[in-house]
């Protein structure tokens, strides 16, 4: 006994498909968190740069109950980094939540208006893009000067020190442009194509 | 006097087709011990879930406490009729016991010192009143079992349905359990549980219903536990008391169906 | 593997400080993270350092897990420290080749190693004598007041109760998958990046499919509970602020009229 699935279809009353949202959104939020301590971090900049398939849980997510649920997933998973992680003093947290909402709910939104695997696909490649292009401009004009005030970090230095690892860094701009976009397109990248290796088998519950 | 549970001609088919319950209809006295036999499969799950409304019947009704289950009466329903799960895992979640206890009574909306009494009195019930501010996580399973009970016992409802009460649990924790059943019998409590344990539904139940295939197979007092033709049908043996008096000798009205019963024959016998 | 992966920060104890309310130390922390970047010398670093040291010796925490919290930001540290010690104009003291170290370069440097560490400390602290469970409750009840402009904090904070609830779980299945796998083959732990995502895959399916289940059953079991949403429940009693809260109160009022203090009045 206990093993009956109940599809949402049969059961009586609305709210519980709330119930049920709530509860998928935690958990998967929970899970997202799971995954982000299992992380893959690229050496420099470790804690504020992250690479890891923590994205992928939202992105069923959003999939499953529509783009908020997604950005709910990614928030409950940013909390759960917080009260237990706390190393940035919030600065990773913000930055991983607007990072991974945006694809996610650019990539659930394309799938709530028609639920293919094509339209899944552009979703993602739609936020990914996205992700990456407002992201420097967060960067750009919000974090970067951020730093630079409260660190007073000159940022002539960085730049300088950019030219030298690439001739074509010649100013806060194309730093931005040949540092941080390349690593947010590389991340978004890996997390939808480990979102598509997955999507086909578990989309049966997804619909369900 | 009106019944417990009343089901009558209840069918349910899920939207892939599967028909889970099919006319069954049955009814169960106030204050009995019922079990609910039958093999994997054969509807108990689907059956306890129209009993307190998370399923409402697609046709036929459900009828408890002389109220019929749907829409407008499900909240009420929810209220009478509690539900133990058979994994505790997947029904106890708060962060700390007492507060898993006190989920049921803050969701009825009762007075504050109201929840805190009825916490208080469960916990005591099954024993946990010393661990309410532990996490359900550092439990044992036995433990978050009857934590998972207490926090039905909590909502005061007057009837109570489990399921699989003794899965996973070792011996001691599935005597303790029973006590547990006992004692709410003795509080007049109508019990109902699913299970295919039958050497326990032998020394507990005083009604016996067979499910099979989605179909009642048969319903009746524990005389039916010596028919072993249908506890064949359903995936079931005979229980193991029966079963020795059976191979052994007598009558079958004198067989015995419990430890006890056969104890004092073997006594009789004996002396 | 998974066993070595410390989730929390938070180290149990019964001072004052791990007694206060949450809500209150999460309050004193943020106001303590922005006096510090309201301080802009010397006196203000001295006065916030009575601000950490005092809590840090209450806890009774080991220095050991502070420094620990700070591990992480080590490499920023040290840029920041380099960046401004060698890049400040003014006063020349010291020359190295072509870089040249000046007075105000320090001065900046120190300032800035400070505000790093400083703010790391005391934003470390707070996880240290505050258990995940309490920082939630905390901050659903800081939201609360909130709810009137459609913040869902009821709905947020069973949330993550439930999710703070499947950790340890979701950790425990994540193992068992792990091992199941490894012993047919798999490897999750060599090859380069793209072998490593692939290997990944076998490993999130079942724990996907696992998750939704619970989701579903947790749900089912909720409703059976006459749960509906967070209207017309019983509203429990709040957290009480104790004495300690209110002198901790009244403490940062001092000290941040103190730092406020000496950025007008001095330099």
């Amino acid at each position: 006994m206990g093993n009956g699935r109940v599809s949402s279809e049969t059961l009586n009353i609305k709210k519980l498909s709330n119930v049920r949202t709530l509860t998928k959104v935690a958990v998967l939020g929970s899970f997202s968190f799971v995954i982000m301590l299992i992380e893959f971090p690229l050496p420099l900049f470790a804690a504020f740069l992250r690479l890891d398939f923590s994205d992928v849980p939202a992105l069923i997510g959003a999939f499953a109950m529509g783009p908020w649920a997604g950005v709910a997933v990614e928030l409950i998973k940013n909390i759960l980094h917080a009260v237990f992680k706390n190393e940035t003093a919030l600065i990773g947290e913000t930055a991983n939540f607007l990072t991974g909402s945006i694809m996610v709910f650019t990539a659930g939104w394309f799938y709530s208006r028609k639920k293919t695997f094509k339209i899944a696909v552009m979703g993602m490649a739609a936020g990914v893009v996205l992700m990456a292009v407002l992201m420097s401009f967060a960067n750009y004009y919000i974090f970067i000067p951020l730093y630079q005030k409260l660190l007073h970090i000159p940022l002539d230095a960085i730049v300088q020190m950019g030219t030298a690892a690439n001739k074509a860094i010649i100013d806060l701009k194309t730093l931005v442009v040949y540092s941080i976009v390349p690593f947010n397109l590389l991340k978004g990248v890996v997390v939808s194509l480990i979102t598509i290796m997955l999507y086909k088998r578990v989309s049966p519950i997804l619909h369900s | 006097m009106t019944k417990a549970i009343e089901v009558k001609n209840l069918d349910y088919k899920y939207s892939d087709g599967t028909e889970a319950l099919r006319d069954i209809s049955f009814s169960i006295d106030k204050g009995s011990k019922t079990a609910l036999l039958g093999p994997n499969g054969a509807g108990k799950s689907t059956l306890i879930m129209h009993l307190n409304g998370i399923l409402l019947p697609q046709r036929g009704k459900v009828i408890i406490d002389g109220k019929e289950v749907n829409k407008k009466t499900e909240r009420e329903i929810k209220k009478k009729v509690g539900v133990v799960f058979q994994d505790p895992d997947d029904q106890v979640f708060s962060t700390t016991v007492w507060e898993d206890v006190a989920f049921g009574p803050v969701n009825m909306g009762i007075a504050e010192e109201v929840v805190r009494e009825k916490v208080e009195k469960a916990l005591k019930l099954v024993d946990m009143w010393q661990l309410k501010d532990k996490m359900p996580y550092h439990l044992s399973y036995g433990q978050k079992k009857r934590v998972a009970l207490a926090g039905i016992l909590a909502m005061d409802s007057d009837i109570i349905v489990l399921d699989e009460p003794g899965a996973y649990l070792d011996p001691r924790g599935k005597h303790d359990l029973f006590e547990i059943l006992n004692e709410l019998h003795r509080n007049k409590k109508t019990l109902l549980i699913a299970t295919h344990d039958i050497n326990l539904v032998a020394e507990w139940a005083d009604r016996i219903i067979i499910l099979k295939e989605g179909q009642l197979l048969k319903e009746g007092d524990r005389s039916l536990l010596l028919e072993e033709e249908i506890l064949m049908q359903a995936n079931l043996t005979l229980p193991i008391v029966p079963s020795i008096f059976l191979q052994a000798c007598c009558q079958r009205s004198k067989i015995p169906v419990t430890v006890e019963e056969a104890v004092n024959i073997l006594k009789r016998v004996m002396r | 593997m998974l066993k070595d992966i410390n989730i929390g920060q938070y180290i149990p104890g019964d001072s004052p400080v791990h007694r206060m309310d949450p809500r209150v130390k999460i309050i004193l922390t943020i106001i303590y993270v922005v006096l510090l970047f309201v301080i802009n010398n010397f006196y203000g670093y001295a006065i916030s350092s009575v601000f950490i040291i005092l809590p840090v010796v209450l806890s009774k925490i080991s220095i050991r897990y502070l420094f620990k919290g700070l591990r992480p930001i080590l490499i920023i540290i040290l840029i920041t420290v380099l960046f401004n010690l060698f890049l400040t104009e003014g006063e020349v003291v010291y020359r190295i080749g072509s870089f040249s170290i000046t007075k105000e370069g320090i001065r900046m440097a120190a300032f800035m190693a400070l505000r790093l560490i400083f703010l790391i400390t005391g934003t470390t602290l707070l996880t240290l004598t505050t258990s995940p469970i309490d920082l939630t409750d905390g901050i659903e009840r800081l939201l609360n007041p909130f709810k009137r402009i459609g913040v869902p904090a009821h709905e947020l904070a069973m949330m993550m109760t439930i999710a703070l609830r499947f950790i340890p779980t979701l950790l425990e299945e994540t193992e068992k998958i792990m091992k199941a796998q490894m012993a047919r083959g798999a490897d999750f732990e060599s090859g380069n990046f793209i072998n490593r995502a692939k290997n990944m895959v076998p490993l999130l399916v079942p724990l996907f499919i696992s998750a939704f289940r619970r989701a579903d059953d947790l749900a089912m079991a909720m409703e059976a509970r006459c749960y509906r949403g967070g209207e017309n429940r019983t509203r429990m009693k709040q957290l009480k602020m104790s004495a300690v809260d209110y002198a901790a109160f009244a403490f940062t009022a001092l000290l941040s009229a103190g730092v406020v203090y000496t950025r007008f009045f001095f330099h």
